[in-house]
C-alpha cells in the first residue's frame, strides 16, 4: 500500500512538472496581426509610405497583407529582408481617379507578427509620406489596431 | 580790380627803400634748433619713410592678384551652376519628382507619366531593358522600401537576444533542466531537437501557410487575393518564372 502511495506521489509530481512545462503551442509563441489605418481627411489617398516598428517585446514580422479598400487591396511593397526583422517599410500607390480612392479612414495594410514571450509586443508606425491624385503631399492620420483573434 | 589800380607797363613800380631793407633783415635772423632735437626728428622721419618704402610696393600687387583669382573662381563657379539644368543639385536617378529622396512618390510619379503618356527620360530605365514600363516603377518602389536604403532602425528599449528563441524553449534547455526534457522525449511529447531550433524558420500558425522565397521564409495568409503577388515578385523572381513555365 505504501509502495502504491509512493508511485502515485511520484507520478503526480512528474505530471505536475510536466503540465507546468510550456509546450510548443502554449510556450508564448503566437501570431499577431496589426492593422494599419490611414485617414486622409477627405482627400483621395493615392500613395503612402510608412515604417512599422516593433518597439518593445519580442516579435518579428512574418508577413504583410493588403488593405480593405479595392485601391489598396493588393499587398503593399515591402523589402523581403524585413521578414523576421522587427521593422518593415511598406508603401503602395494607385494611379486611379480620385473617386476610386479612399478619402476616409481605411485599413491600408496588416502586419503579421510572430510574438514570443509572455508580453505583448509594442509597436509604432511612422508615416513617411502620403500623397493625393496629383502627387501632392497631404497630411494623413495614422493609427494602429491589433486584430482580435476570431 | 584793374579799374581800381590802373597802371601801364612802363610805369616804375619801385618799393620804398625802408620796406626792402626790413624784408631783407627778416630772413637773416636764424632760429636755433638744438642738435638733439634735430637728430631725433631726422631719425623719426627716416624711419617713417623707410616703412612706407617697404610696405607700399609689397602688399598692393599681392592683394590685387588674390582679388583677381577670387573673382575668376567665383565667375567659373557661378557659370557652371547656372548652366546646369538641375540648378546645381544632383539627384538620384530614381528621384523622379526631384524632392531629394527616393520614396513611393517617385514610383507613383513614374507610373503616372507612363499611364498619361508623358515625356519619359531615358535615365528612368532602371532595369536597363531598353523600355520604361511597370518593371521600372517596381524597381523604384523596391528601392523606396529597402531597409538598406533606410539605414539602421532606432534602438530598442528592450534588448532582444540575437537568436530568436521563445521562452518555453529557453526553459526546457536551461531552467527546468535536462531531466524533464528526457522525460518528455520518453513520453513522446518532444522529439528532442528543440534546443537547436534557433536557426529554423518560424513555425506557421494554423491558417497561415509559408513559402520559401529566395532563401527567405515568408509566412503568408492563405488567401491568394490578400497575399501579395508583388511581394513574391520582389522575393522570388526565380520561383515565379518556374511557376509560370
Amino acid at each position: 500500500m505504501r509502495r502504491i502511495g509512493q508511485i502515485v506521489t511520484l507520478f503526480a509530481a512528474l505530471m505536475g512538472a510536466l503540465l507546468g512545462q510550456p509546450t510548443a503551442t502554449d510556450s508564448g509563441v503566437r501570431f499577431q496581426a496589426v492593422d494599419i489605418f490611414l485617414n486622409p481627411h477627405g482627400k483621395p489617398l493615392a500613395a503612402y509610405q510608412l515604417e512599422f516598428l516593433v518597439t518593445t517585446g519580442q516579435a518579428q514580422v512574418v508577413g504583410v497583407e493588403g488593405g480593405e479598400h479595392p485601391a489598396f487591396k493588393e499587398a503593399p511593397f515591402y523589402d523581403p529582408k524585413a521578414i523576421q526583422q522587427e521593422r518593415v517599410i511598406v508603401a503602395a500607390f494607385n494611379t486611379g481617379p480620385g473617386d476610386r480612392l479612399p478619402a476616409g479612414r481605411t485599413r491600408v495594410a496588416t502586419i503579421h507578427l510572430r510574438v514570443t514571450g509572455e508580453r505583448n509586443a509594442g509597436h509604432e508606425v511612422k508615416l513617411e509620406t502620403a500623397a493625393t491624385v496629383d502627387g501632392m503631399k497631404i497630411p494623413v492620420e495614422t493609427t494602429l489596431e491589433e486584430r482580435k483573434p476570431e | 580790380m584793374s579799374e581800381l589800380n590802373p597802371h601801364t607797363e612802363d610805369e616804375d613800380l619801385q618799393a620804398p627803400n625802408s620796406l626792402v631793407e626790413a624784408l631783407n633783415h627778416l630772413y637773416k635772423e636764424r632760429v636755433f634748433v638744438p642738435p638733439a632735437v634735430d637728430d631725433a626728428m631726422s631719425r623719426e622721419a627716416r624711419k617713417h619713410l623707410q616703412r612706407l618704402q617697404r610696405t607700399k610696393p609689397g602688399w598692393k600687387p599681392w592683394l590685387s592678384w588674390a582679388a583677381m583669382a577670387a573673382c575668376l573662381t567665383l565667375a567659373i563657379w557661378l557659370g557652371e551652376r547656372l548652366t546646369r539644368p538641375s540648378g546645381g543639385k544632383s539627384f538620384a536617378r530614381e528621384d523622379i519628382n526631384r524632392d531629394g529622396r527616393v520614396d513611393i512618390l517617385d514610383a507613383f510619379a513614374l507610373a503616372r507619366k507612363i499611364e498619361t503618356g508623358g515625356i519619359l527620360d531615358p535615365r528612368w530605365d532602371m532595369n536597363g531593358d531598353g523600355r520604361i514600363d511597370r518593371a521600372d516603377v517596381n524597381a523604384i518602389a523596391a528601392r523606396a522600401v529597402s531597409l538598406a536604403q533606410a539605414g539602421p532602425g532606432p534602438k530598442r528599449s528592450v534588448s532582444i537576444p540575437a537568436r530568436s528563441r521563445d521562452a518555453g524553449e529557453e526553459n526546457v534547455g536551461s531552467e527546468k533542466g535536462p531531466v524533464l526534457l528526457a522525460f518528455r522525449i520518453c513520453c513522446g511529447l518532444d522529439n528532442g531537437d528543440r534546443l537547436d531550433r534557433g536557426d529554423e524558420p518560424p513555425v506557421a500558425a494554423p491558417g497561415i501557410r509559408s513559402f520559401e522565397a529566395g532563401g527567405v521564409s515568408v509566412l503568408a495568409n492563405p488567401e491568394p487575393s490578400v497575399e501579395t503577388e508583388r511581394a513574391r515578385t520582389l522575393a522570388e523572381p526565380a520561383e515565379r518564372k518556374r511557376n509560370r513555365s
